[in-house]
C-alpha cells in the first residue's frame, strides 16, 4: 500500500514539473512574442494557439491530480468543522466517492473527444498558419486519470488506516520566512 | 417534474454538496452532469463534458490568470514586495490599519493593468497577507480586506466584464471604461473606511503601528519601493504605450519580475521553481471551479430555471426603485453561486429590456451592474476571490473566517451600490465630459 | 416539437434580433407544428457550437466553420474565395448578397464533399450568410503600397494574414475583444475587419482612417443542424425550416449591410476619413487577388489533399455573375429571402437531403 502510494507520488511529481515547466514556457513565449513584435516587426507565429490550446491545457489538466495530493481543491469547512470525527471522516469519504465519480465522466468524455480530434488531425489556424491541435486534447483524460488515481488511493486509505505514500500537503511556510 | 424544477433540484443538490464539504469544482460538474442527463438525455450531458472543459480551459484570455498569479507568487517569494511595504508601513503609520489600507491602495493600482479580479486578488494577495501576519494583524481582516480589494480590478479597467457588457449592450467600452473609473476608485474609499472603521472599534484587528517615523525615515523608505515600482512601470509603460495588450501583460510583468529578482540577487532556482508550482495548483484548482460553472451555465439555460428565478422576481416590481431592489436582490443570489460572466450572459437577454423599457442609461447600468457581480465574487458558498486568497494562505485561515471578515465590506458595496442608483451623475460626468 | 438555436452572437446585438424572427417564421410556415427557442451566447460559444450541435446540446448553430480547418476544409476553401467580390465587376456593398447566393448554391448542389464533411459531424447544412466585406481600419493613414510596409495589421483569419505577408505588411493574431484596446494603445496600426464590426466593436471609437476595397474576402457564416433533429421532422416541415432559413440567410445579410451603412454615415461626426482606398492600393489588390486565387487552391490542396480548388473558384466566379445580377437591384431584406428560397433552398429535395 504504501509502495502504491510512493509510485503514485513520483508520478504527480512528474506531472507537476511538466506543468510548472508549462508556466514558464507561457511566461517565455508571450514575452518572445512581444518583443519580436514590438522591436522586430516579427511575432513568432502561433503564440496563441500554443498558450491556448498547449500549455493552458496542460497547466489545467496536468495539475488537478497533483492539486488532489496536496488537497488544493476547494471546498466549503463551515457545517462539517461543527461534526466530530466520524461522521466528518465519512463525509470525507464520500466526497471522495463523488470525485471519482465526477472525474470519471470527465475521463471518459476526454477520451472519447480526443479519439474524435485524433482521427480527424484537428488543428488551429492562426495567422496563415496551421497548426495541430488533436494532441492537446489527450490532456484532459490522462490528467483525470492521474486524479482518479490519487482519489481512490485515498479512499483506500482512509478506510484501512494504512501508512500513506502520497506526499503531505505543505506547511504554509511562506508566512514565517 | 418540469424543467425548471430540475434546475431548482439542481441548484438545492448543489448547496447541499457544498455544504457537506464535496470539492466545489466536482460539486458543480457532478450536478450540472447528471441535470443535463435527467433534462436532455445522455447525449446532450457527455456531449456538454466532451467539449465545455477543453474549450473553456483553451483560452488566450484566461492565459491572464496563471500569469498575473506568477507575477504574484515571483514578487512574493524572491521578497520583492518587502521593501513597498515597509514603505506603506512606515508612511500610513499615523494610520490605524496602514497595511490593510496599503493593500487597498495596491489593489487599486494593481486594477489598472488586470481584467480580472480573480488575478488582482491573487496578486496582492500573495503580495500584502504575509506582510500583514507578520505585523499581526488579524487574520480575518487582512484576508477579507485583499479579498474584497480584489473586486476593484473589474471596475478600474481594463476590465472584462465591462467589455463583454459593452459588446452586448451595444454602447461604448470606452465610456463603460470611464464610467468604472469612478465606480472603482468610489469602491476603493469606501473599503478604506471600512477598514478605519473596524481598527477604531476594535485596534486589536491591527494592533502594531510605529508612532515614532521621521520625514527621513519616511524618504529613506522609499528607495527600497524600487524594485515593485519598476514593474508597475514597466506593465502600465507596456500597456499604454502600445506595446502588449492586458492579456499579455501578465506573462511580460511576470518576466519583469523575474529580471528584476535576478538584479536584487532573491532569485535562486528553488524560489523560482517553487513559484511555478504554486501558480500550477493555484490555476488549477481555480479552472476546475470555472470548467464547472461554465457547466452549470448551460444546465440552468437548458432548465429555464435562470429564466424563473429572473422573471419572477421583475414581475413582484412595479415601480423603479422596487425594480431596482429586484435587480439587486436577483444578481445577489445568483452571485452566491455562479461566476460573474456566466451570471450576466443568463441574465442580460431579461434585463436588458426591462433596463431599456424603464428608460435608465444602460452605460450607468453597465457599471452598477460591474459592481453588483463583483460582490459575488466575495459572497459564499461560491465566492472566487475569497477561494483565491484562500489557496494562497492554505490552512492557516479558514474560509469561514474570511467570509466573515467580508459581511462589512459586503454591507459598504450595498451603500455603494444605493448611492450609485441614487445619484447616477456619479458614473456619467466622466464618460459625458470626455465625449 | 421544440428546437434549440444556439446563437454565439451577444443577446440584444441585430444579428441575434433575426434569430428571433427566424423562430418566429419556422413556428408561421411549419403552421406551428415547429417552434424553435434561441439562446444567445448562454448555451454554446462560437468555439463550442459545431461539437455543441454534433452532439445534440443545441438543435441548430451559426456554425463558424473556419474556427475547425482540419473539420471544414472544403467550405473553408470556399469561403476564401470571397475575395472575388473585391474584383471591378462585382465590388459594392451589398456584395455580400451575392456571395451568400453563390456559395448556398454551389455547396448544396455542386460539393458532394462538402455534404460529405457536414454529414461527418452529425450535421446537416441549411445554408449560410456573408458578412459585409472586410476593410483596412487603421489608426495611421495609408496611401501608398509602401506605407503597408511594417504596419501591424490584425489578421481575422488565413486570408488576412497571407495579404499582410504578402504586402509586407506584419499580421498579429488577437481576439476580437482585445482589439479595441490594441488600436487604441498602438499596439496595432490597423484592424481588418468588416464594416458592420466597425461599429459594433467599438472601432469607431478609436480609429481615424477606413480603407473600403482592402483588403477585401467576406467571412462566412453557415447554419447548419444536428442531423438527427432534421430527421425527425416530416418532409413538410423540412420545407419550412429551409424557407426559414432562407430569410435567416437574407436578414442577416442585411443587417450587417445595415449597420455598415449606419457606421459609414456616422464616421464624418467622428472624425474619420471613410472611403475607397487609393488607386495604387486598390490595383495592387486586385493584381493581389488574381494570384490568390490560384494560391488558394494549391494550399488546400497541400494541406488537405482537396483536389477540386481551381475549379471550384471558376464555378464560383460564374456563380458571381449570376448571383450579383439576381440581387443588385433588391429593396429589401424580404426580397433577398425569396431569391435565396426560390432559386436555390426550394429546389432542394427534402426527402433525401441530409439523410
Ligand atoms: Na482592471
Ligand atoms: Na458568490
Amino acid at each position: 500500500m504504501f509502495g502504491i502510494g510512493r509510485g503514485l507520488s513520483y508520478l504527480i511529481k512528474a506531472a507537476s514539473f511538466a506543468g510548472a515547466i508549462c508556466v514558464v514556457l507561457m511566461m517565455l513565449h508571450v514575452t518572445a512574442d512581444v518583443i519580436g513584435r514590438y522591436l522586430f516587426n516579427a511575432p513568432l507565429p502561433g503564440t496563441i494557439v500554443v498558450v491556448a490550446n498547449y500549455y493552458m491545457i496542460i497547466v489545467v489538466f496536468l495539475a488537478i491530480g497533483a492539486a488532489e495530493e496536496q488537497r488544493a481543491h476547494i471546498s466549503v469547512d463551515v457545517l462539517t468543522d461543527l461534526m466530530p470525527e466520524r461522521p466528518r471522516n465519512i463525509l470525507s469519504i464520500f466526497a471522495s466517492v463523488l470525485t471519482v465519480a465526477v472525474v470519471t465522466v470527465l475521463m471518459i468524455s476526454g477520451y472519447t473527444e480526443a479519439t474524435k480530434k485524433t482521427a480527424m488531425v484537428a488543428t488551429k489556424e492562426q495567422g496563415s498558419q496551421l497548426f495541430e491541435v488533436w494532441q492537446s486534447y489527450w490532456f484532459v483524460p490522462l490528467g483525470a486519470a492521474l486524479m482518479i488515481a490519487v482519489a481512490v488511493y485515498q479512499i483506500l486509505i482512509m478506510i484501512t488506516g494504512a501508512r500513506s505514500g502520497l506526499a503531505e500537503a505543505p506547511e504554509a511556510a511562506f508566512i514565517n520566512d | 417534474m418540469t424543467d425548471a424544477g430540475i434546475g431548482l433540484t439542481g441548484l438545492a443538490t448543489l448547496i447541499a454538496l457544498i455544504a457537506v464539504r464535496v470539492p466545489i469544482g466536482i460539486a458543480l460538474i457532478g450536478v450540472s452532469f447528471t441535470g443535463l442527463y435527467v433534462l436532455m438525455g445522455p447525449r446532450v450531458a457527455w456531449g456538454a463534458m466532451s467539449i465545455v472543459p477543453y474549450e473553456f480551459t483553451s483560452s488566450w484570455i484566461l492565459s491572464s490568470i496563471p500569469m498575473f498569479l506568477f507575477l504574484g507568487f515571483i514578487s512574493y517569494h524572491t521578497q520583492l514586495t518587502r521593501g513597498m511595504f515597509n514603505a506603506a508601513r512606515i508612511w500610513l503609520a499615523q494610520f490605524p490599519g496602514g497595511l490593510a489600507i496599503a493593500s487597498i491602495f495596491g489593489s487599486a493600482g494593481f486594477a489598472a493593468v488586470s481584467g480580472s479580479s480573480i488575478a488582482c486578488s491573487a496578486a496582492m494577495g500573495r503580495i500584502a497577507i504575509p506582510e500583514m501576519m507578520k505585523h499581526r494583524y488579524h487574520p480575518e481582516l487582512a484576508t477579507s480586506t485583499v479579498a474584497v480589494a480584489g473586486t476593484i480590478g473589474a471596475m478600474i479597467p481594463p476590465s472584462i466584464i465591462l467589455i463583454l457588457y459593452g459588446v452586448i449592450a451595444q454602447i461604448s467600452i470606452s465610456q463603460l471604461f470611464l464610467g468604472g473609473v469612478v465606480a472603482g476608485l468610489m469602491t476603493a474609499a469606501g473599503y478604506i473606511i471600512v477598514v478605519s472603521v473596524r481598527v477604531w472599534l476594535n485596534p486589536d484587528l491591527a494592533p502594531e503601528k510605529d508612532e515614532s517615523v521621521t520625514l527621513r525615515e519616511k524618504i529613506l523608505a522609499l528607495r527600497e519601493t524600487w524594485p515593485i515600482l519598476l514593474i508597475m512601470l514597466g506593465i502600465f509603460g507596456g500597456l499604454f504605450g502600445g506595446v502588449f495588450t492586458p492579456t499579455e501583460a501578465g506573462a511580460v510583468g511576470a518576466s519583469l519580475a523575474c529580471l528584476v529578482a535576478i538584479v536584487t540577487g532573491q532569485m535562486t532556482l528553488t524560489r523560482f521553481l517553487t513559484a511555478a508550482r504554486e501558480t500550477l495548483m493555484t490555476t488549477a484548482a481555480l479552472l476546475l471551479i470555472a470548467i464547472g460553472a461554465s457547466l452549470l451555465t448551460r444546465f440552468l439555460a437548458l432548465s429555464g430555471a435562470g429564466d424563473l428565478l429572473s422573471n419572477g422576481i421583475l414581475s413582484i416590481a412595479t415601480n423603479p426603485v422596487l425594480l431596482m431592489v429586484g435587480i439587486v436582490v436577483i444578481y445577489l443570489l445568483m452571485g452566491m453561486f455562479l461566476e460573474p460572466i456566466g451570471a450576466m450572459l443568463l441574465t442580460l437577454p431579461i434585463i436588458l429590456p426591462v433596463v431599456d423599457a424603464s428608460g435608465w442609461s444602460l452605460l450607468w447600468f453597465g457599471v452598477v451592474l460591474c459592481k453588483l457581480l463583483e460582490i459575488g465574487m466575495i459572497t459564499p458558498p461560491i465566492g472566487m476571490n475569497v477561494f483565491v486568497i484562500k489557496s494562497v494562505v492554505g490552512d492557516l485561515v479558514k474560509i469561514s473566517s474570511i467570509f466573515r471578515g467580508v459581511v462589512w465590506f459586503v454591507i459598504m458595496d450595498l451603500v455603494l451600490v444605493a448611492i450609485l442608483c441614487a445619484f447616477p451623475d456619479l458614473v456619467l460626468w466622466l464618460p459625458n465630459l470626455l465625449d | 416539437d421544440q428546437l434549440s438555436f444556439a446563437g454565439g452572437w451577444p443577446p440584444n446585438s441585430a444579428p441575434t434580433g433575426k434569430l428571433e424572427d427566424f423562430a418566429a417564421a419556422v413556428e408561421e410556415y411549419s403552421g406551428g407544428d415547429v417552434t424553435v427557442k434561441v439562446y444567445p451566447l448562454s448555451l454554446l460559444s462560437f468555439a463550442e457550437a459545431s461539437a455543441g450541435v454534433r452532439d445534440g446540446i443545441a438543435d441548430m448553430t451559426a456554425n463558424l466553420m473556419a474556427y475547425f480547418p482540419a473539420e471544414f476544409s472544403h467550405f473553408n476553401m470556399l469561403a476564401e474565395f470571397s475575395e472575388v467580390v473585391e474584383l471591378e465587376q462585382f465590388a459594392s456593398d451589398r456584395s455580400s448578397f451575392a456571395f451568400s447566393g453563390a456559395i448556398m448554391e454551389y455547396v448544396i448542389n455542386s460539393c458532394p464533399d462538402c455534404m460529405d464533411q457536414i454529414a461527418a459531424q452529425n450535421q446537416v447544412y441549411l445554408g449560410a450568410s456573408s458578412t459585409t466585406s472586410y476593410v483596412l481600419q487603421c489608426v495611421v493613414p495609408l496611401a501608398t503600397v509602401d506605407d503597408l510596409k511594417g504596419k501591424r495589421i490584425r489578421a481575422a483569419g488565413a486570408y488576412w494574414a497571407r495579404w499582410a505577408e504578402q504586402v509586407g505588411a506584419v499580421p498579429v493574431s488577437m481576439s476580437i475583444n482585445e482589439t479595441l484596446e490594441g488600436l487604441n494603445q498602438g499596439v496595432v496600426d490597423c484592424t481588418a475587419s468588416n464594416t458592420a464590426d466597425f461599429v459594433n466593436f467599438g472601432f469607431i471609437d478609436v480609429v481615424k482612417y477606413l480603407y473600403v476595397g482592402l483588403p477585401g474576402a467576406q467571412f462566412n457564416v453557415p447554419y447548419t443542424m444536428n442531423r438527427d433533429s432534421w430527421n425527425s421532422l416530416s418532409d413538410e416541415n423540412k420545407s419550412a425550416m429551409l424557407k426559414a432559413t432562407a430569410k435567416l440567410a437574407a436578414d442577416i445579410a442585411w443587417v450587417y449591410t445595415e449597420e455598415a451603412a449606419a457606421g459609414k454615415e456616422r464616421a464624418p461626426g467622428e472624425g474619420i476619413e471613410y472611403g475607397a482606398a487609393s488607386e495604387e492600393l486598390v490595383a495592387m489588390n486586385r493584381e493581389f487577388i488574381a494570384k490568390d486565387k490560384d494560391a488558394i487552391g494549391e494550399i488546400y490542396k497541400e494541406r488537405f489533399q482537396i483536389e477540386t480548388g481551381a475549379a471550384a473558384a471558376t464555378a464560383l466566379t460564374d456563380l458571381m455573375v449570376k448571383w450579383t445580377d439576381l440581387t443588385k437591384d433588391l429593396d429589401s431584406a424580404e426580397a433577398l429571402a425569396d431569391v435565396y428560397w426560390n432559386e436555390v433552398l426550394s429546389k432542394v429535395d427534402v426527402a433525401t437531403y441530409g439523410k
